[in-house]
């Protein structure tokens, strides 16, 4: 069968890994922004201070556009990412793709592996809680969770918070973790009965898509803190890994630097054919095949979906139930670490994870850890109200034990949240732009408060106390977890598809990524899209 | 042939929507009367032709007029003012406009006013009176022309709305309330900018005064409340607050403290006037295709929220500097980084670290003494003396002005500091010490940080006061709302 895949994504990789497999024909279109070569494989994250030709350069960009400045007006400061330049491909966007945004402010990617090419790694699998929402349980899922840790490689354990991370095949062991985590783990310990019966939380280590033993061509971590510049040896997983891998097959056929536009579809409602634009020159190109797949993150599929719809039917229609996991951050301060020194040769992602069990199951909150080690400092210096001078002493005094929590909130589908189509806004080829619309449900104040609080009473009692006044609750669209769109379901619901993401409404149309979410767990979703497409794949075709 | 029009005060919110409709049409050739270049708008082929020039210095713009058809004049002094700028701008800024259009044989002269220029108390009200004192000066000129007269023009860039925002983002609003309540009559700016395209088009200025405003006059506070429902998604407060007695305050206070006064007594007239418009032919014709009051508000308050701005990893967009950094300036910049270096880390900083921080510097902004306020130039000034100064002037600043030139100036040099050899390794330094000695060094911190905060307010406060009394409360001519 010639299966045509658009997107290079975990969901687009994953899915089309399996069918390559399978001895099925794959195209992949793709804008595919390549990553550039990776300076100085072999130095360390100080290293590179010491031995780069044009640090500046490297470190804040030709431009230094990666200084983190404020706005001159109060008001217009944006989201603080903290990506590095050496990330930038990432985020590049080509020039047909325009947005409008009314309460959401998400990324979008065009990269060779997508937007996790700068993800951080953190890989849990869904219980049967969180799938309830889902035509199927863990167990259905359970072999493809297997599967893709064993393709990606992710490091994690037993411990008291497994309870909460359903069981699946081929973890690899945990990482070393670095003196502060492992400070905050033995505090955990001591006091573990206590701090669960009182919080109804838990800590314990993370999942990470990260290689502790050699895999292949890839080395295991060797702890150089560079992994938000970009890991030098493959330890740390992204898709263009496994694209590299279905590139090997001989069945596989990889187009980069396309632009889809939009499925021309006949009569009959199937697809004909795909429409895609070549970057360079512009040249529109028809491509057919036996069953398509879209595998371009939620915002550019559904975009794909409702510009197909706009030519073919001249109809704008809403694509509802956008979601996006809720994020606040809050700096906490390892007391036990006060006057002990950072270990800059340390894995830098988040090692450490913290549940709380909330009033219904799948309403688990979900927090990661991330312990300070190698890390840019200067927006943390200037987010201090004292003169330069004095925050970086008292940066350097209390750093080894500065730490952030990172809760993540589940969301569920509402009518009020929707991608369309703007006819107002229209690009330079005549198409209406992708437009976003996103209200948080009602009450989430005062679920965040209440994630807040139990977080404050557990970290004090661990010796670890929240900074006052610092948490932040990140805007949405920053989780970049965004689906649900194109929800999966039994019944043949308009703009939904089923159980193996075949849509309703497209017949020999598959969808394989985020879009196709009914309900967004707290837990990060990547891994369980990975399993999704490579489930699909391994069902339907 | 097209209609040759110049256009004053085209960078101004009204401007800007005029000159976009008239530029891309092939029935126009646009001048508009501009101070500074703006970037790259000159070479557009086919968009108007940018004089850089002082509407009170008419030799700048004079040879410009020739063979214009249409004055269309919007440039004014408005917002906080002084008495004597307003008379500047608005009167002889007009005065001599018109002189220039008679001598350049300008036939229609399209004055944009303000429905404040017809108010019956504009007590205090400097902007109102010479408003109308221009409009005498237009009647009296022998040229053809049409006055207009905006009432409360709303837009997504208006001033005025960006203002009621803000305050209806607040739990309570404050209502000033004189004698008897007043009404708006809310109008948006593309409606403003069809009345002006009608005019200009049609044949002849009849020496009409028109009033322009929205679909319907309403409540004053029917309409801050309607603006609260549509921010905030429920209706907030009102606090009634007695106009007489806070205007005759302001009023006093003005002379010394006008640079520090978040709105001025004259601006409150609006409370003590109905801004509605007297029925015309125009406003008649506008209002036939005119949103409701109930939807342009809305629809500007979602237009606030949505932006594609927001796509993006959150940087600010570099400000692409196009002047090159001069031999004085760089020179200045090294300068600069030596002392602000040895400030920050002990140290000198090397020949690299002193190229990245001009460069840096430059592409950011922040490379010219003579682009920075009154106070952020004393401040950068200070730092640049000697390490006790740089140190008091960045710990007031670190406090109070965290927004200003010097901060991030310094934060500039901080981000090059920790990430090149050797100054990385004043941040990244692995250092253990005992729990005491740590504290120690924290309260050394605390104390040094606290004296130079104490140094700096001595010195920057009173600077701070100057800086804002002398303030040559720049001309700025903008268009009038
Ligand atoms: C900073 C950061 C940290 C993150 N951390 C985590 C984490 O710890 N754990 C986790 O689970 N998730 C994390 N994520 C989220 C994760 O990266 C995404 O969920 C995931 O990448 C989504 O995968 P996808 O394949 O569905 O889509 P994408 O990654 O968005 O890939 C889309 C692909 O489609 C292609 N494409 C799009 N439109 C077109 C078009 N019109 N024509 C041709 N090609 C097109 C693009 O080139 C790209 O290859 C993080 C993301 C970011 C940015
Ligand atoms: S995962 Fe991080 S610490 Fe490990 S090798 Fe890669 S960059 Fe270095």
């Amino acid at each position: 069968m010639k299966i045509l895949v658009v997107g290079s994504g975990p969901s687009g990789v994953h899915f089309a890994l399996t069918a390559l497999r399978k001895n099925h024909q794959v195209v992949m279109l793709d804008v595919g922004r390549a990553r550039p070569a990776i300076a100085l494989p072999d130095a360390d994250f100080l290293g590179l201070k010491q031995q780069l030709d044009d640090p500046a350069g490297y470190f804040l960009g030709p431009d230094f556009e990666s200084i983190s400045l404020p706005a001159p007006e109060p008001g217009n400061d944006k989201e603080y990412y903290g990506l590095p330049p050496s990330k930038d491909y990432v985020f590049d966007r080509p020039e047909p793709f325009a947005m409008r945004l009314d309460g959401f402010s998400p990324l979008v990617s065009f990269a060779a592996g997508g937007l996790a090419e700068s993800w951080t790694g953190g890989s849990y699998p869904l219980n049967d809680d969180e799938l309830s929402a889902f035509p199927f349980g863990y167990e259905a899922m359970a072999p493809h969770y297997g599967e893709v840790a064993e393709r990606i490689g992710i490091a994690g354990g037993q411990d008291d918070l497994s309870v909460c991370f359903p069981p699946h095949d081929h973890l690899q062991p945990m990482l070393d973790l670095d003196e502060s985590g492992a400070r905050l783990l033995a505090a955990y310990e001591r006091r573990r009965e206590r701090l669960s019966a009182k919080y109804k939380a838990r800590l314990g280590r993370s999942r990470q898509a990260v290689l502790s033993t050699p895999k292949g061509s890839r080395q295991s971590c060797r702890y150089c803190g560079r992994c938000l510049w970009g890991c030098p040896n493959g330890a740390f997983y992204t898709p263009s890994l496994t694209l590299r891998e279905c590139r090997t097959y001989p069945n596989f056929e990889y187009v980069p630097n396309v632009f889809a536009s939009h499925l021309e579809l006949a009569p009959s409602g199937a697809i004909e054919h795909v429409v895609s634009y070549d970057l360079d020159g512009g040249a529109e190109t028809r491509r057919m095949a036996d069953a398509y797949v879209l595998a371009c993150g939620t915002l550019s599929t559904s975009n794909l979906v409702l510009r197909s719809i706009y030519r073919s039917r001249k109809e704008i229609v809403r694509l509802t139930g956008l979601m996006d996991n809720r994020q606040v951050l809050a700096p906490f301060c390892n007391l036990s670490m006060l006057g002990r020194s950072f270990n800059p040769r340390s894995y830098q992602y988040h090692q450490l994870a913290f549940g709380i069990e909330a009033s219904a199951p799948d309403r688990y909150v979900h927090g990661q850890i991330t312990t300070l080690k190698t890390a840019t400092a200067h927006p943390i210096l200037r987010s201090l109200p004292l003169d330069l001078k004095s925050s970086i002493g008292v940066f350097k005094a209390l750093r080894s034990s500065l730490a952030v929590l990172n809760l993540n909130f589940c969301d569920w589908r509402r009518e009020t949240n929707y991608l369309t189509l703007s006819p107002e806004h229209v690009d330079a080829h005549g198409w209406p732009a992708l437009s976003a619309r996103y209200r948080p449900p009602p009450g989430e104040n005062e679920t965040i408060r209440a994630a807040c609080a139990t977080a404050r009473g557990f970290f004090w009692d661990l010796g670890a106390p929240l900074i006052p006044g610092m948490a932040h609750v990140r805007p949405m669209g920053s989780s970049v977890h965004y689906s649900g769109t194109l929800p999966m379901s039994t019944e043949r619901r308009a703009w939904s598809v089923s159980p193996t993401c075949q849509s309703h409404d497209i017949e020999n149309l598959f969808i394989v990524d985020g879009s196709v979410m009914p309900f967004l767990p707290a837990k990060n979703l990547t891994f369980t899209l990975m399993a999704n497409a490579v489930r699909v794949a391994a069902t339907a075709f | 042939m097209p209609q040759s029009i110049f256009v004053t005060g085209a960078g101004g919110f009204i401007g800007q929507g005029l000159v976009r409709k008239l530029a891309p049409s092939a029935n126009y050739s646009l001048k508009v009367l501009t101070r500074r270049p703006r970037l790259g708008v000159t070479s557009q082929v086919g968009g108007p032709q940018e004089i850089t020039g002082d509407l009170l210095e008419p030799a700048t713009y004079r040879d410009a007029l020739r063979g214009c058809e249409t004055v269309v004049h919007l440039a004014a002094a408005t917002g906080r003012a002084t008495p004597k700028d307003y008379e500047r701008v608005n009167v002889e800024g007009t005065r001599v406009l018109i002189e220039a259009c008679k001598a350049a044989g300008v036939r229609r002269f399209l004055h944009v006013s303000t429905i404040a220029a017809g108010y019956a108390d504009q007590s205090y009200y400097s902007y109102a009176k010479t408003k109308a004192e221009a409009e005498r000066l237009v009647r009296e000129s022998g040229l053809e022309f049409v006055i207009v007269r905006p009432t409360l023009v709303l837009g997504e860039k208006s001033p005025i709305w960006n203002t009621l925002l803000k305050i209806t983002k607040l739990p309570v609003v404050p209502l000033f309330e004189g004698a008897r309540p007043v009404s708006v009559q809310p109008i948006h700016v593309d409606d403003v900018v069809r009345g002006l395209v009608r005019l200009v088009e049609s044949e002849s200025f009849k020496g009409e005064v028109l009033e322009l405003g929205g679909p319907r006059p309403l409540a004053f506070r029917a309409f801050l409340a309607l603006t609260q429902q549509a921010v905030r998604d429920k209706p907030g407060k009102l606090l009634r607050i007695p106009l007489g007695p806070v205007r005759l305050m302001l009023a006093a206070m003005e002379p010394i403290a006008r640079p520090l006064m978040p709105v001025t007594a004259g601006q409150l007239a609006v409370f003590a006037n109905d801004s509605i418009a007297a029925p015309n032919w125009l406003q008649t014709e506008l209002q036939a295709t005119m949103p409701s009051t109930e939807e342009l508000i809305t629809t500007l308050v979602d237009q606030g929220r949505s932006g594609d701005d927001g796509l993006g990893i959150g940087r600010e967009k570099v400000r692409r500097e196009t002047r090159p950094l001069t031999d004085q300036a760089q020179r200045t910049l090294q300068d600069e980084c030596r002392a602000l270096t040895t400030y920050l880390v002990g140290t000198a900083p090397n020949a690299y670290i002193e190229a990245q921080y001009a460069r840096a510097t430059h592409v950011h902004g922040l490379a010219f003494d003579e682009d920075f306020s009154c106070f952020d130039r004393t401040t950068v000034r200070l730092a640049r003396s000697n390490r006790i100064t740089a140190r008091a002037a960045d710990a007031y600043c670190g406090l109070l002005h965290r927004r200003g030139i010097l901060r991030r100036k310094l934060i500039v040099l901080t981000a090059i500091l920790e990430h090149v050899a050797p100054t990385y390794a004043a941040f990244d330094r692995v250092e253990t010490r005992s729990l005491a000695a740590m504290l120690l060094t924290l309260a050394g911190h605390g104390m040094v940080s606290g004296l130079s905060l104490l140094l700096g307010a001595a010195v920057l406060l009173p600077t701070k006061l100057y800086c804002a009394l002398t303030a040559r409360s720049a001309p700025r001519a903008r268009s009038a709302q």
